[in-house]
């Protein structure tokens, strides 16, 4: 199971990439969208969090649920999370 | 067996369009979002009476502006499209070969495919000419989605233009087409369809996870059996469906932007035209290597190389 700091450090990694930025600072609970990300920044965030985690989101999970990092950790730390975590990135 | 390929294409582009951004504004969708991301600055319309078989017709007349045709040799004649003349009775290719007076004498069929549909086109066809010893045939790709968006809907309003283009398949080709691999992922097929109301709709978000996480893969097994390094391929010419679409499989192959153009910043999303469109636009050029890839409805994608001579 993902750590809190380690979702969190994933989602602040993604939009950083996402957004060509070297480095991101956003609240937990600030929205993506408020903080500049449009609907396709926000799928490929979801995307990048998946590779960065080594995890597979289900298909019926998508940016319209996970609106902030509160969002993500609570999604993927909830225990009938459909995420499925592996050992490494996708290649 | 016979190698058949690529002669020529002809291409009817309406001289009808849609402003995106000012269709976009009354959406309440931002300029900014609209090039960044879609790309599309105008998507194509047909004119008003004006049928799939009909940009069908207009794409042969631009074919033959491009060169000499025996018509006493064409042995086939396929229609990529989903959205067909009428009811979809009589097929749309036998519409178009009445229209175009051609002989008796040839297969004339349909494909229901969408944004793939012309690579598996290619394939079908190029097949079928080699197994039936048929010298030349004609592969149409026409979807006027215009006849099933709706223009209020936010999620395909701003994406898709009309157009159509006639390729001419020979034994005497300027491209040999390569084996084609193929890839179906009806599990999610929903995320691009028309009910019985014939209107369209798309999961984005679907369509987006789908192409980055499956076309970018397909193209690069393509360029692994060929033994060759992805640098040596001119151009990657991808469905055109939007600019960010175009972009995710460039990011996926990790190769620079120049190899995976982005050319339908004035058309739209054509479907199964964008990438015959895209090729005509580089006709002029010296290729040796072009690998295409078209995805979408099924959700399926497709992808084989086409082998040029280097010369025009």
């Amino acid at each position: 199971l993902k750590t809190r700091e380690e979702i969190r450090s994933a989602v602040l990694a993604g939009i950083a990439k996402v957004t060509n930025r070297s480095e991101v600072v956003l609240a937990d609970h600030e929205s993506f969208q408020h903080f500049g990300l449009d609907s396709v920044d926000r799928m490929s965030l979801l995307m990048e969090v998946e590779d960065l985690l080594g995890a597979t989101f289900g298909d019926q999970i998508g940016p319209e649920r996970l609106k902030c990092i509160s969002d993500y950790i609570d999604y993927i730390q909830q225990p009938d999370s459909e995420s499925k975590t592996a050992d490494a990135p996708h290649a | 067996m016979m190698s058949i390929g690529i002669q020529q294409i002809g291409c009817y582009r309406p001289a009808d369009a849609v402003n995106v951004v000012e269709r976009g504004r009354r959406l309440g969708i931002s300029p900014e979002f609209i090039t960044s991301k879609l790309g599309f600055r105008k998507l194509l319309q047909r004119a008003h009476g004006e049928d799939t078989s009909d940009l069908c017709v207009k794409s042969f007349e631009d074919l033959l502006g491009r060169g000499p045709l025996n018509l006493s040799q064409l042995g086939c004649l396929a229609v990529v499209t989903q959205g067909p003349d009428g009811g979809g009775i009589p097929h749309t290719a036998a519409v178009v070969h009445r229209k175009l007076g051609l002989a008796a004498e040839m297969a004339v069929f349909d494909i229901s495919l969408g944004c793939s549909g012309f690579v598996q086109g290619l394939s079908i066809m190029c097949a079928l000419m080699a197994r039936e010893g048929i010298g030349s045939g004609l592969l149409f790709t026409a979807d006027p989605y215009s006849k099933i968006v709706d223009p209020e809907d936010r999620n395909t309003a701003l994406l898709f233009g009309d157009a159509a283009t006639c390729t001419l398949l020979s034994d005497r080709p300027r491209f040999e087409v390569g084996r084609c691999l193929n890839w179906t992922q009806s599990s999610t097929s929903d995320a691009i369809r028309a009910g019985i109301d014939r209107r369209l709709s798309l999961d984005g978000n679907a369509v987006y996870r789908f192409v980055a996480r499956t076309v970018g893969r397909q193209i690069l097994q393509c360029v692994e059996a060929h033994q060759i390094a992805r640098e040596e391929v001119d151009f990657f010419l991808v469905h055109q469906g939007s600019r960010f679409v175009v972009d995710a499989v460039r990011q996926s192959l990790g190769v620079c932007p120049e190899k995976v153009p982005f050319l339908a910043a004035d058309t739209g999303n054509t479907v199964s035209s964008s990438i015959p469109l895209a090729l005509e636009m580089c006709w002029e050029l010296p290729l040796k290597r072009v690998v295409i890839s078209g995805f979408g409805v099924g959700l399926s994608s497709a992808t084989l190389m086409l082998k040029g001579d280097a010369t025009v």
